[in-house]
């Protein structure tokens, strides 16, 4: 068991993401979090500690051999490996799409939230008449933003998000993450080793270190010093 | 020179080339059964490990058996007609394509699947939309090989059991009348039949399977 003597959110507030006692080899065991509804939390730690996992039993990617996790259905995912997560036979206006397709809730008005959206990420819109595996890594990392977050979903989880961005985009992606997060109420749980990508995203950071994992902070981003902060992003900071 | 006369004359009249015909339908009609068959065999093994496991060795037994030596067992089944020889084909080919598209589908990339599961897509939806298209790549090298095959097998039973046309009964026919010339023409046949048809698919899989290019 992992989790922090001060667990945010208070027990009182129904959690929009709760693990409790979770079980998920060999990183994970009696691994517990909760995160409120509308929360924007930064998960920062090692390579191989376990925050993809985490971030794919939330998505209900993968389910846990003991322990619950309780989360939302309504999921806008970017996988660490975002390039690999698009259908090679689809066009990439229909892979952004999908979801909404899939629900039968493609309308003008989703149509218009993409093209806002893109503008926003500064998308060139020719891109998306092209098959996703034709465009470049910074391109397909759009993309996968603006799939996660044009179904409006209740729960973003954004596995390095910007990882293939120029600094130009980047920024641009990060605005468009939080507002989008602040304007839909959804939260959001990003994992990255970018601490300014965490200092402007986030609210709330929880750095996880060792194997099982644990969490050895839970604070406030703000609370957290810029240089304190790049050693939890090592995971060498037992506590704040 | 007198050998290409020879040529030249057999091809000029229709009798081989209702053998080619003869023996490309049995070869097409039995290798689309066995696509159709494998094809969802291997979409549901592919996706299903614990019943993948308990099939894998019934899969490998079926197809260590020589479909040669399936084919009598067709012929007592479905008597001296031409579904004997279409099944033999089925029977030998069958297990190719399923193999290939349960591997297809088995070692594709895992964050297809899930970007597909976030959408919601589930069950059938899901098969049709994912697995399906997975399963392409593998399904045209199955049908390359099953198509060689079926075409081993189409000729061979023309030559074990007296049918009217066929490579393989005309090969017999040219080997009893001692006819090397018209022996070597329809062994021609045969090698250039396969080839086109290999042609084909690969033509058919370029335009299909755009996103391997």
């Amino acid at each position: 068991m992992s989790s922090p003597a001060d667990p945010r959110p208070p027990a009182a507030v129904e959690p929009a993401v709760e693990l409790g006692d979770v079980h998920a080899a060999p990183c994970l065991l009696g691994f517990a979090l909760r995160v409120a509804e509308g929360e924007r939390v930064a998960l920062v730690g090692p390579n191989g500690v376990g925050k993809t996992t985490l971030l794919r039993l939330v998505a209900k990617l993968l389910r846990p051999a003991r322990g619950e996790v309780r989360a939302s259905d309504s999921v806008g995912y970017v996988p660490q490996d975002y390039r690999a997560s698009f259908l090679p036979w689809l066009r990439a206006d229909r892979n952004v799409l999908l979801a909404l397709e899939a629900r039968g809730a493609l309308d003008a008005a989703a149509r218009a939230r993409l093209d806002a959206l893109l503008d926003a990420l500064g998308v060139d819109r020719a891109s998306l008449a092209k098959y996703p595996q034709t465009l470049s890594g910074g391109q397909q990392q759009l993309l996968a933003l603006a799939r996660a977050l044009v179904g409006r979903p209740r729960l973003l989880l954004l596995d390095e998000p910007f990882s293939a961005l120029d600094a130009a985009h980047r920024a641009l992606a990060r605005t468009v993450v939080v507002e989008a997060s602040r304007q839909t109420g959804a939260t959001l749980l990003l994992v990255s080793h970018d601490l300014e990508d965490v200092a402007a995203v986030a609210e709330r950071v929880v750095a996880l270190d060792g194997r099982p994992a644990r969490i050895t902070t839970d604070a406030p981003t703000a609370s957290v010093a810029t240089a304190p902060l790049a050693r939890l992003a090592a995971g060498s900071l037992e506590e704040t | 020179m007198g050998w290409l006369r020879t040529c030249a004359l057999e091809l000029a009249r229709p009798l081989l080339w209702l053998d080619v015909g003869a023996t490309l339908a049995r070869v097409l009609v039995g290798v689309a059964l066995a696509t159709a068959l494998g094809w969802v065999l291997g979409l549901a093994l592919g996706r299903n490990a614990r019943l993948w496991r308990v099939a894998e060795p019934l899969v490998d037994f079926l197809r260590a058996i020589p479909p040669v030596l399936a084919f009598p067992v067709c012929l007592v089944l479905f008597g001296y007609t031409e579904q004997a020889r279409v099944a033999a084909i089925v029977f030998g080919t069958t297990g190719i394509v399923l193999l290939h598209v349960a591997n297809g589908v088995a070692r594709a990339p895992s964050a297809r699947r899930d970007t597909a599961r976030l959408a919601g897509l589930r069950g059938l939806a899901l098969v049709w939309r994912v697995d399906v298209f997975e399963a392409l790549p593998a399904l045209f090298l199955g049908l390359r090989l099953a198509l060689t095959a079926g075409l081993v097998i189409a000729v061979v039973s023309e030559m074990l059991v007296g049918a009217e046309h066929g490579l393989g009964a005309r090969a017999l026919d040219a080997l009893i009348a001692y006819r090397s010339d018209l022996l070597g023409l329809v062994v021609l046949l045969a090698g250039g039949t396969g080839f086109a048809l290999s042609a084909l698919v690969a033509a058919v899989e370029r335009r299909v399977v755009h996103w391997q290019r």
